[in-house]
């Protein structure tokens, strides 16, 4: 009997490792796919353009002894057009050798065009491939998509990892939100928040962060620029945004910079609790945000003391963060309408009886009262003493 | 033969309750929990838990009175009154077909859900049936050797099968936004109660310890390891929810079907050697699922082998047949909507398998053995 079952495990153990990988598929034998662009296609209304960007791996510099030479060369660009974002696929696997393979695709451009008609029939099909990664990174393009794919940037080989360098250093940095394709669909699903992407605009060899693209739902209903957009990043993330530059008052071409290094921001929300009658003039939100940070550079002598002048810099540091963030709560609630702030989840969990379940979020973050209240605290002046 | 066969340690004991009752229901847990109660989800792993501690105790309060004894000797000897074991035997018929009926069942869905795991979420291309028969030449090999090597797997499986459990908060820990998990509020308490009873189904494999208390070495703190088994499991299960909730928000782990891999997918800069995570996962995850499965299956097996009252040669042959139907069973369900749905039919076998009969044969000795007494007593008071 023991001599039987040793025979058979031996089978059975030959049998395990004679066979190989069901879904096994050399490296080689895929086309990866770092990018795609989606775009529309002029006159159908029905098609959508879809844009690849593959890179050729012997093309790359290091691979081959030659180095490589011009970049121009690196990525194959093709573009296609279908009904649906995997009929474009498809039609693309047809005139491709080998099996396409989206496993390592970093970036989704997504040209403004079609993001104003909205998305979600194009995110539908992301949802459902189990080899995109939630990390992706989802992109508004200003004017056509399939341009953010074509930048030569010379700054790097592939024009897909320049931008994903771009972004990553930027939510290193605090200036560009990490927003990616998994924050994308939490906040089309969840009740109490809105969505919002990063906006780009390419050109011929160089691609520019412009800021936040809104969305409301699944479309895209305008965009906010840089300067309020790290104004999102201070008071959602408490992240701490790009250096605030802003003329000196009494001078004829003074400028102070101001560099935030450390953010701390929190919601006070206000209401009361249990008082049905209360109408939504009860409750407001405060963010009380304080910035920390440094001097760098002030182009005008100010003649005054070191003390003084830190305590007017405070004051007119304060009064600029406090316009752009009220410039952002005006353009989000009366313009946009949309809750990029994450406000509602916020209200919510805290004020669940007396606010959330009276009101319709959607309808009431117009005229929710928000403000922003920041606190400045200059800790340094670079190396200069004044 | 019986004192041969006491062999199962306290601490072996710990992980077979745990690795039995932790299988592929965690990877559809945070979707589960919150379909009705929403950013309180994790409320329910804890009443579901809450609810798995009476059969437990039950259970324990049988071995308790019977040491040494599978559930499978002793049931008939509650049943049956002591002069006509025949009778006891016969009316304990229903039972044990029940209850190695639902062990069958239970671990032909377990199977089913990996294999549906795999398949959707790796192995794109590879038949189920392929992943399938892998899993199940595994588990037939076990089959064939004595229990305590079904004992030893488990013991050395158990800590391979941690790493995920806390993996999976920690990782979620990146990308988590506490709101999620307010209000702290319950909408009805029968909506909650209801979700705690669907929840129930998770903990199903501590029924398994009908067998193995019986095998545990004289001495042995059985209580001890049921509370610290329970208390693990339950714990792991409201932080896997609870970590579902803070990544995703409620409304988004209703789009998914196995939220806990998803949240796998997106843990970010975990600072390791891997990119992605989540094939690592799931390779951990075939050892839980193995224990699962293993232990389902081969009790039946060995269940009906102590029934028969025959050797080795039984289990092995028995098992052997058996797998075939199992197969069979496990692709019963067509598609994945048919999946959850015979899931869920088995959840209320389930209640009449594992909580039900474990108490009321519990319930059964306790008011035989009071009659006794006042018998006892009785006869006393006679005699003297």
């Amino acid at each position: 009997m023991a001599k039987n079952l040793f025979r058979i495990a031996i089978l059975v153990t030959c049998f395990a490792l004679l066979t190989g990988c069901w879904d096994r598929r050399e490296l080689e034998e895929r086309t990866s796919v770092l990018a795609v662009a989606i775009d529309v296609v002029e006159g159908r209304e029905d098609l959508y353009k879809m844009t690849v960007q593959i890179p050729i791996a012997i093309k790359i510099a290091g691979s081959s002894g030659q180095g490589g030479g011009g970049n121009s060369n690196a990525v194959k660009i093709m573009s296609v057009t279908g009904r649906t974002v995997t009929d474009a696929a498809n039609n693309l696997q047809l005139r491709l050798n080998q099996k396409l393979f989206l496993g390592h695709t970093r970036v989704l451009a997504i040209s403004e065009e079609v993001a104003r008609r909205g998305i979600q029939d194009i995110m539908d099909g992301y949802r459902r491939e189990p080899q995109i990664r939630r990390l992706m990174w989802p992109i508004i393009v200003k004017g056509e998509a399939a341009s953010l794919l074509k930048i030569k940037p010379q700054l790097a080989q592939i024009p897909v990892v320049f931008l994903m360098d771009l972004i990553e250093n930027g939510s290193k940095m605090g200036t560009i939100p990490d927003q990616t394709l998994g924050d994308y669909f939490v906040q089309t699903s969840n009740k109490s928040m809105e969505p919002f992407l990063n906006y780009v605009q390419a050109s011929q060899t160089e691609v520019r962060w412009e800021g936040i693209a809104v969305f409301r739902g699944h479309k895209m209903v305008g965009a906010i620029n840089d300067i309020q957009s790290w104004s999102l990043l201070q008071l959602r993330n408490k992240q701490r945004g790009g250096d605030v530059i802003i003329p000196l008052p009494g001078t004829k071409n003074g400028y102070v910079t101001f560099r935030p290094h450390f953010v701390k921001t929190r919601l006070d929300l206000k209401g009361q609790h249990g008082l049905a009658s209360y109408e939504q003039h009860g409750h407001s939100a405060t963010y009380y945000c304080e910035l920390q940070g440094d001097i760098v550079e002030v182009t005008e002598n100010l003649k005054m003391k070191p003390e003084e002048f830190i305590k007017k810099m405070q004051a007119l540091i304060k009064k600029e963060m406090e316009a752009r963030s009220s410039k952002l709560f005006t353009q989000l609630q009366k313009d946009y309408s949309s809750d990029i702030l994450r406000l509602g989840l916020a209200l919510r969990g805290h004020h669940y009886r007396d606010y959330w379940k009276k009101h319709d979020w959607r309808k009431d973050f117009k005229n929710f009262p928000v403000k922003a209240v920041y606190t400045i605290k200059i800790r340094r002046l670079g190396m200069e003493m004044q | 033969m019986e004192t041969q066969r006491r062999f199962v340690s306290t601490w072996q004991l710990i992980t077979i309750l745990i690795s039995s009752m932790i299988g592929v229901g965690i990877l559809s847990l945070p979707r589960t929990v919150t379909t009705k109660l929403h950013e309180m989800g994790w409320v329910a792993p804890v009443i579901g838990g809450v609810i798995a501690i009476f059969p437990l105790m039950a259970i324990l309060y049988l071995s308790k009175e019977y040491p040494g004894l599978t559930f499978v000797e002793y049931s008939p000897r509650i049943l049956g009154k002591s002069g006509s074991p025949k009778l006891g035997r016969l009316l304990c018929y229903p039972w044990m077909f029940l209850f190695f009926s639902f062990q069958f069942l239970n671990a032909a869905m377990v199977a089913r859900g990996f294999g549906e795991v795999v398949v959707t979420a790796v192995l794109l291309e590879t038949p189920l049936e392929a992943t399938l028969i892998g899993l199940f030449l595994i588990v037939l090999f076990l089959c064939m050797h004595e229990i305590d090597v079904l004992v030893r797997v488990n013991e050395l499986l158990f800590p391979i099968m941690l790493i995920p459990i806390f993996l999976v908060p920690y990782v979620s820990l990146t990308a988590a936004d506490w709101n999620n998990l307010l209000p702290i509020h319950i909408e009805s308490w029968s909506d909650a109660l209801k979700a705690g009873i669907n929840t129930f189904s998770l903990y199903t494999g501590y029924e398994l310890l009908l067998v193995y208390y019986g095998l545990v070495i004289p001495g042995a703190k059985i209580g001890l390891a049921t509370w610290f088994g329970l208390v693990f499991t339950i714990v792991s299960y409201a932080l896997t929810a609870v970590a579902g909730i803070v990544v995703f928000g409620y409304e988004e782990l209703q789009l998914m079907i196995w939220p806990t891999l998803e949240m796998v997918k997106t843990a970010q800069r975990t600072g390791w050697f891997l990119e992605r995570l989540e094939s690592a996962f799931l390779a951990i995850w075939v050892a839980s699922v193995f224990t699962t499965l293993g232990n389902m299956y081969y009790t039946t097996i060995y269940g009906l082998r102590l029934w028969f009252g025959k050797g080795i040669r039984f289990q092995r042959i028995t098992a052997l047949v058996l797998i075939i139907p199992f197969f069979y069973v496990t692709l019963l369900p067509q598609n994945i909507v048919q999946f959850f749905a015979y899931a869920q039919y088995l959840t209320h076998f389930g209640y009449v398998v594992s909580i039900g009969l474990p108490i009321l044969l519990a319930l059964i000795h306790w008011l035989r053995k009071q009659n006794v007494e006042v018998q006892e007593a009785d006869s006393k008071k006679g005699g003297t």
